[in-house]
């Protein structure tokens, strides 16, 4: 007998209109859908910390239907996928429960399957998209741009610091001959001479493009311990944690990001604070999104970032080192996984002995940025 | 042929705000028992005002706002707005509606001139069946 069992359980379903044609958003079925099942559950929709869907591509999107139900999920995604999806997404639910990492569980799937109005081109599948796109500004480089700018001005950071945290990385991967940028230094002159792509971004400012995959595997501690490489534990853990809603410029502080909220999660978990951290591989698809996470999970106070980076402290020898491979605008680019297995051969020491290993690697931390509206975070240790 | 700019998409719960805009008025939801103000529409509050009921109210059709943040794209995405570059985009407060930021371009003024804190006046543009804001200087 599992000690699993019994220990979980549905407390509310429902369920919107059916029709052939229902004239309204997948948006608007979610909502429908989910309060009549929190209804039916008798809680208040604040009690719920896990949104999730499965789609293929075709509706609305969790952290979206989340906002709309007065909701700010510790965890929010979307699973591509069909049948045995709902399943799934259970075993997931009670997983993150188990793990105190949420409480309560609101899982959808929500559909315009028979009137066939798909999603791609339209609006309803990028949320704010028709407050936003009518004036071209679309993409998550002009998105993040009116989020940083509005972030600078009110903390003091300029674009010199920016230069700073490029020229950081750049120079880690001059040590990785594996990194697309090994062998292509950047000078400051360089930085500033490349043009504007969106302000205050520019092209240095954007991380790579690469053909590559990687891989990681999880297991019991238990296990680990006959595995060929000392284990990397895993402390604390947080997962597509989210600000209140999915259209950032909804928020009334547009600085405010994900991180705030996934910094209790995973250092509460851990048992332990930024403080504790000897190296870091943070989520570099721009310059300026590591300078906003590094302050948003208190490794540094609001308005020092600056200062911090251009003393040089997240270089390789350095009180935090980060993106000691080169980082995503560096060395190579899958959204996020070749920064944790750079953290891991550190906090392992693989590099032992060579000019790539860093001091003090007895605990990492790692951050997952999906926008400034989701992210995740993980510590780990030896 | 002419590209044509992405065109908003309004859904139903969204129509006062977009039959407003084709009348020349701004008309926004605020959580009711508050002076807080939402934007874009939504169907229930967000989290931020959990649990309150949203009301809509008229705010005018003289509107003022104050550049809360802003950038200037250099490198357009969409094809519709290559000609354009480098074109403004601001995110505009509101005094009558606090907690409010409205997008749209800055016309009629030089991009690299705008400036957190700019005051810029509420401009309606008409796509044909739909009308968005736009910015323009005062």
């Amino acid at each position: 007998m599992s000690a699993m069992r019994d220990k979980y359980a549905i407390v509310g379903v429902g369920e919107s209109g059916r029709s052939k044609r229902s004239g309204v958003t997948t948006l608007e079925l979610a909502v429908a859908a989910c309060r009549a099942a929190i209804d039916d559950a008798g809680i208040s929709p604040a009690e719920i910390d896990f949104v999730a869907n499965y789609q293929q591509m075709d509706s609305v999107d969790s952290h979206t239907v989340a906002a709309h139900l007065g909701i700010r999920p510790q965890t929010q995604y979307n699973l591509l996928g069909g049948g045995a999806s709902t399943e799934l997404l259970i075993a997931q639910a009670i997983g993150m429960i188990e793990a105190g990492l949420c409480k309560a569980a609101l899982i959808y799937r929500s559909t315009n399957g028979r009137s066939g109005k798909r999603l791609g081109s339209a609006m309803e599948g990028r949320p704010g998209g028709s407050f936003s796109e009518p004036y071209g500004l679309a993409t998550p480089g002009q998105r993040f741009a009116l989020v940083a700018t509005r972030h600078m001005w009110e903390t003091g950071l300029t674009e010199d610091h920016l230069a700073d945290l490029c020229l950081t990385l750049h120079e880690h991967a001059q040590r990785n001959p594996k990194a697309m940028l090994y062998g292509k230094e950047l000078t400051r002159e360089q930085y500033f001479a490349s043009p504007y792509i969106a302000t205050p971004f520019r092209i240095h400012d954007f991380c790579l493009e690469t053909d590559e995959a990687n891989a990681i595997i999880v297991t019991t501690a238990d296990r680990a311990r006959d595995c060929r490489k000392p284990p990397v534990y895993i402390s604390g853990v947080s997962g597509r944690n989210s600000v209140p809603h999915s259209v950032q410029f909804a928020l009334p502080d547009i600085t405010e990001v994900a991180a705030v909220y996934a910094a209790p999660q995973v250092f509460g978990m851990a048992g332990l604070g930024p403080q504790d951290i000897q190296v870091a591989a943070i989520y570099d698809c721009f310059s300026w999104v590591v300078l906003a996470q590094l302050e948003a999970y208190g490794f540094v106070s609001r308005g020092e970032v600056g200062p911090f980076v251009a003393e040089g402290n997240l270089r390789l020898e350095g009180r935090l080192p980060v993106n000691t491979a080169g980082g995503m605008s560096a060395e190579g680019y899958t959204n996020g996984m070749n920064n944790l297995i750079e953290l891991v051969r550190q906090v392992r020491q693989d590099y032992d002995g060579t000019e790539r290993q860093a001091l003090r690697t007895e605990i990492g931390f790692v951050s997952g940025w999906n926008g400034p509206s989701c992210g995740s975070a993980m510590v780990v240790r030896r | 042929m002419q590209i044509i700019k992405p065109a908003p998409e309004p859904a139903a719960f969204e129509a006062p705000y977009w039959e407003g805009a084709k009348a020349g008025k701004l008309i926004l939801q605020r959580a009711k028992g508050s002076d807080l103000f939402i934007f874009p529409p939504m169907i229930g509050a967000p989290p931020w005002c959990a649990g309150a009921e949203l009301e809509w109210v008229t705010i005018g059709s003289d509107i003022i706002g104050t550049v809360y943040t802003y950038t200037i794209i250099h490198r357009a995405f969409h094809k519709a707005f290559v000609e354009e570059v480098p074109y403004a985009v601001a995110l505009c407060n509101i005094a009558e509606a606090p907690g409010v930021h409205i997008m749209a371009n800055v016309k009629d003024m030089a991009p690299q001139d705008v400036r957190i804190g700019l005051r810029l006046k509420m401009q309606w543009e008409s796509l044909g069946e739909i009308v968005i804001p736009q910015w323009v200087a005062l």
